[in-house]
């Protein structure tokens, strides 16, 4: 319980809606408190945990703004800090804790209620306590993930990684802002505790095998830290020769293209509406079975052959129109990792497979846009397909099938896919807007979280928002959010790239925390088991074994 | 009242007094050396220090202050009389001797005390009822137990400084004395006047004086004597402003009397003294005070009246202390009724002294 | 001034406060010294608001003596009749009594009797009285004069009795605001004027 030398103010005024007035007893406790930061309210009855939403200064006089220039010393100074002239925050009261002992390791977590009344004036406000964050934070056994700390105290945050996986999440953040690594820590999370399936769009290389930090320091991939759990693919032939990255070459069908995959990288290949309606036309003329290569056909059609002929007296298709989309699908058909229907192979069943035996599944895309949108949607879709025909089955006869296993797919620069004028086109809005209606939920990377639909934002329920400067990526972010505006503000005192602002439904309150780092530690922390199959834990690890 | 009346008649003696001050100024502006012209001129029954006759020659002794001494004691008594009020049933006055005591020096400090004495007093026969409603009587009686309670005083009082006490008015109270009309308390109040005057001799003996102040006084022993021109329009005090410097005193004068009360009395000797506010006339018992005594008392004199602002301290100290405020003299009033009251008696006044408290239309 | 020593008596008293007369001309602790005056039962405990030396008799006023002395005490000793003639009285506001050890901030239920002896109290029991944190309020509610005066008065003998000043000087601001909430110029002002010594 807390001690009353630890007693920082107490609260003066405030309502339910607008947050409580807390008067500090000294500003020396402003130096301890930002936007977003806890504090704790304890009554005879209850205990508020609660944010702070807001940090100010007042005086009983509002004359002490105009001390004359001759009493301006350390004297009156002194004597007026705290006294006439004191500091206040304003908090928002968001959970009760129980005034009980902090619960066992082994108990069950116990769902804290909302606030939903307000202290009584006068009650004494506190820094919380360790035993208060784990209170908050307490996680059913073996779920647990820790993400971080609070900013001033060393205790875990610790999510409970199944509820996580089961809505959509989102971590947003500028350039720089630590957000990979942070979604790091989180596919480890579900990695180890969650039993999600998981699959990563890797735009940028960074997930699977070892990379380097902004320091230039090594850090290591999910794949080498969880070696039998991830499986690695690549579209890029030459990593295929470094024997450092275990990857699979990823092949795609051609045929699987489809004139919606085409839309989205209508800015890639510079297209406008009339080439858009022309691919949709020669798709419909190319493809006359399940795997015609219409690309590849029309491609490579003679300019006098019947079905291009037809394209102009038929479909009234311009000639420059089809010259046009003939220039920009020959990029597609050049492609190295789609492939003609002939390979019997089939790396997409291949993966599917892999996934619904709860692995997680890397696709590795160095920096390559085309390539990376093209595929995502098309994977997704077909992938999705599958988990909907799954979790059809096992809702008509749970006794025959079993429930699809939970997939997670994680996709950066997700603005692509899911901004307003595709989302209603691409796999990913319908995975978003589905919920997890068939155990398919979506992990959204990105640093421009303005470019995605609102009613797409408004479906992710968990987010992690690290250092943001825009405005509207600041307000795409909080818009439909209860108390939104509150936690805006608090995003300003996310200074550091470690710290990030977390909230949602797995998350039971939103807290600014210092995001665990990426290093020896968290490798040491993660179980032998993952590191070092057919280990016990308790096994000796030598420092060459890890490297 | 008749404004123009009084107007005029005030401004007719403001006009005489202007042309007699005019001639007065006259005569004072030629007075050294018409004196100078009649050096041997005899002052009839007036005596020097020297005790032989005095001429004008001693007018022209004078002395100067020398410097005050540091340690000194002063002392002075006055008195004040509440006056039987003849309408109460019940008839008394009052006298109240004030007293002060001032050391000056390495020791100063000051001692105020007062005295009330009632009348009739069983014990003094002579002051019956007529006594006390006739003003000269009451007077003379004041002026005596002032004396007395200054001499008490002074006796008791050790210290190895000079000590000077103060008398206000003449030494002996020659005018109320010569007005009493009841013998018996005539010749009490002079039998008692003779017993201090031998104190104050001794005491004379050890340092100790004592003195009377005459602030202006209106006294004319010399002028009398002096050839008509003076003798007729001008006072000693007139004379000798002329004669004296500020700060300086005339020579020591004795007067001869035929009065006989005042003969039986011991003589009394004189000097008139310039401050820079006006004459004074000192009077003290005569042989009683040596030059050097009096050159002491001299400057003693005049820090008092510096420290007076024209009167000495002492004697306006002494006049305070002896003063029945009106609060007193109301709280009397009081007090009278109250005990009158106590006893049954009727507290009624006459007729014509309600008539002046209500004054009625 | 010695401790517990008898200066003087009441002459004039209300609920709320007296008039004392001194024993001797000038004897009086300063403006916001804390005196005790009471009976046997009961101390009662008043700050001098202020002093006044006149002439006993309101007839008679003083007139200046000098120039020509170098200095007042050669005046005074000139003048030795003066201290008889003049009188110092003292206003005293009550503040607070002690009835059975217990001392209470507040006006004593019954004020003392005319001709009570009042007292200098030592430090320690004025500095105790000083650090009763309801002393300022009933001082600034009071309707004593020279208020601000007098709680500087308090303020700085209680500081400079302390070793350490600054969370002192802050507990004392602290009561004043709570007094004077909205009157920052009249606090500035008191905190601006103590009178604190260097240690």
């Amino acid at each position: 319980m807390t001690n009353i030398e630890d007693n920082i103010g107490i609260v003066v005024s405030g309502t339910f809606s607008q947050g409580m007035n807390v008067k500090l007893n000294s500003q020396n406790a402003l130096s301890s408190l930002t936007i977003g930061s806890h504090v704790v309210i304890d009554t005879l009855a209850q205990r508020f945990m609660c944010e702070v939403s807001d940090i100010g200064l007042r005086a009983t006089d509002q004359r002490v703004e105009h001390i004359p220039l001759h009493m301006q010393n350390e004297r009156i100074f002194q004597s007026l800090i705290d006294n006439a002239a004191y500091a206040f925050i304003e908090v928002t009261p968001r959970l009760i804790l129980s005034k009980e002992n902090v619960l066992g390791e082994k108990s069950d977590p116990v769902e804290l209620p909302s606030a939903n009344t307000i202290p009584p004036h006068f009650s004494p406000v506190f820094k919380p306590t360790e035993a208060d964050y784990e209170q908050v934070f307490h996680t059913r056994e073996g779920k647990g993930f820790s993400v971080g700390n609070p900013l001033d105290l060393d205790t875990q945050i610790n999510l409970d990684m199944e509820l996580l996986v089961q809505r959509s999440s989102a971590i947003f953040g500028k350039s720089g802002s630590g957000k990979s690594f942070l979604t790091k820590i989180l596919l480890a999370g579900m990695l180890q505790k969650s039993g999600a399936a998981s699959l990563i769009f890797d735009y940028a290389g960074e997930y699977a095998y070892e990379g380097f930090s902004e320091e230039n320091k090594p850090v290591k991939g999910l794949a080498q830290l969880f070696k039998n759990k991830v499986v690695n693919y690549t579209i890029d032939k030459r990593r295929l020769e470094d024997k450092k990255v275990g990857a699979e070459f990823l092949h795609i069908p051609r045929h699987e293209i489809d004139p919606d995959d085409i839309a989205l990288l209508r800015n890639i290949l510079n297209m406008n509406e009339n080439q858009m309606e022309a691919a949709r036309i020669v798709h419909e003329v190319f493809k006359t079975n399940r795997t015609s290569d219409w690309i590849h056909d029309f491609v490579h059609a003679e300019a006098d052959s019947e079905r291009m002929l037809n394209l102009e007296s038929r479909y009234n298709v311009y000639p420059s129109t089809v010259d046009a989309l003939r220039r920009r699908l020959r990029r597609i058909d050049r492609l190295e990792f789609l492939t003609d229907s002939s390979r019997s192979d089939d790396v997409v069943k291949s993966i599917i497979d892999k996934l619904k035996n709860g692995l997680t599944v890397i696709l590795d895309f160095p920096r390559d846009e085309l390539s990376y949108i093209l595929i995502a949607n098309m994977l997704t879709r077909r992938i999705h397909s599958q988990w909907r025909y799954e979790k059809e089955n096992y809702t008509r006869d749970r006794d025959k099938f079993k429930d699809p296993v939970p997939l997670v797919i994680t996709i950066e620069e997700a603005h692509n896919f899911l901004n307003k004028d595709v989302s209603n086109r691409t796999t990913f809005g319908t995975i978003a807007r589905e919920a997890r209606k068939y155990n398919v939920t979506l992990m959204v990377v990105d640093q421009r979280p303005s470019g995605i639909d609102d009613e797409i934002m408004s479906q992710i329920e968990n987010k992690f928002i690290c250092k943001l400067d825009d405005p509207r990526d600041i307000d795409s972010i909080f818009s439909g959010v209860p108390h939104g505006n509150r936690m805006k503000t608090s995003l300003r005192s996310i200074e550091s790239k470690q710290h990030a602002l977390a909230f949602g439904e797995a998350i039971p309150m939103p807290i600014i925390f210092k995001v665990r780092n990426y290093g020896q530690d968290f490798y040491s922390s993660l179980s032998n088991e993952s590191l070092f199959p057919g280990t016990k834990s308790g096994d000796e690890i030598t420092s060459d074994d890890l490297f | 009242m008749e404004i123009d009346k009084t107007v005029k008649y005030i401004s007719k003696l403001a006009k005489q007094l202007k042309n007699e001050d005019s001639f007065k100024s006259n005569v004072m502006s030629k007075l050294k050396s018409d004196l100078e012209g009649s050096i041997n001129f005899r002052l009839e029954n007036i005596t020097n220090e020297q005790n032989d006759q005095a001429t004008y020659a001693d007018l022209f002794q004078v002395n100067d202050a020398a410097e005050v001494l540091l340690n000194n004691s002063v002392f002075s008594t006055d008195g004040s009389t509440l006056e039987a009020d003849r309408d109460l049933p019940i008839e008394f006055a009052a006298i109240n001797i004030g007293y002060v005591n001032i050391n000056y020096g390495d020791d100063p400090k000051a001692e105020f005390d007062s005295a009330l004495s009632f009348y009739p007093d069983p014990k003094i026969q002579e002051i019956d009822s007529r006594v006390l409603s006739d003003v000269n009587s009451m007077s003379a009686l004041r002026h005596v137990m002032e004396m007395e309670y200054l001499v008490d005083k002074m006796e008791t009082f050790k210290t190895d400084s000079i000590k000077l006490g103060f008398v206000d008015g003449n030494f002996y109270p020659n005018f109320a004395l010569s007005h009493i009309n009841n013998n018996s308390l005539k010749q009490l109040l002079v039998k008692r006047l003779k017993v201090v005057a031998e104190r104050v001799m001794s005491l004379a003996k050890d340092n100790t004086y004592i003195v009377s102040y005459n602030s202006s006084p209106k006294s004319v022993h010399i002028t009398s004597k002096m050839d008509t021109k003076i003798s007729s329009d001008f006072r000693d005090s007139e004379i000798f402003t002329e004669l004296l410097e500020d700060n300086q005193r005339s020579a020591v004068f004795n007067e001869t009397s035929d009065d006989t009360d005042e003969k039986s009395l011991n003589p009394i000797s004189f000097v008139y003294l310039k401050n820079s506010y006006e004459i004074a006339k000192v009077e003290f018992i005569k042989n009683t005070i040596n030059k050097d005594a009096m050159d002491k008392i001299h400057s003693l004199v005049l820090s008092q009246v510096q420290k007076g602002n024209g009167y000495p301290k002492i004697l306006i100290e002494s006049h305070e202390q002896a003063v029945i405020s009106q609060s007193d003299r109301k709280s009397i009033s009081v007090l009278t009724e109250r005990e009158l009251n106590a006893n049954n008696l009727k507290y009624t006044t006459t007729q014509k002294y309600q008539s002046k408290q209500s004054r009625n239309i | 001034m010695k401790d517990n020593k008898i200066i003087g008596e009441i002459i004039e008293v209300s609920s709320r406060s007296a008039i004392a007369q001194s024993y001797e001309l000038y004897d009086c602790p300063p403006i916001g010294s804390v005196v005790k005056c009471g009976d046997d039962a009961e101390d009662i405990y008043g700050v001098i608001t202020n002093i006044e030396t006149r002439s006993i008799d309101p007839g008679r006023r003083p007139n200046p003596k000098g120039p020509g002395f170098a200095e007042v005490n050669e005046l005074y000793k000139s003048n030795p009749e003066i201290t008889h003639l003049m009188k110092t009285e003292f206003n005293i506001v009550f503040l607070g009594y002690k009835n059975e050890n217990v001392t209470t901030i507040s006006i004593p239920p019954t004020p003392p009797r005319i001709f009570s002896f009042v007292s200098t109290l030592p430090e320690d029991e004025m500095i105790n009285i000083f650090s009763d944190e309801g002393l300022v309020k009933f001082i600034v509610n009071s309707n004593m004069e020279l208020k601000d005066d007098v709680i500087i008065m308090i303020i700085s003998k209680y500081l400079n009795s302390k070793k350490t000043k600054t969370e002192e000087i802050g507990s004392f601001t602290s009561q004043l605001v709570g007094a004077l909430p909205d009157q920052i110029t009249r606090i500035t002002n008191i905190i601006q004027n103590l009178n604190l010594q260097e240690k």
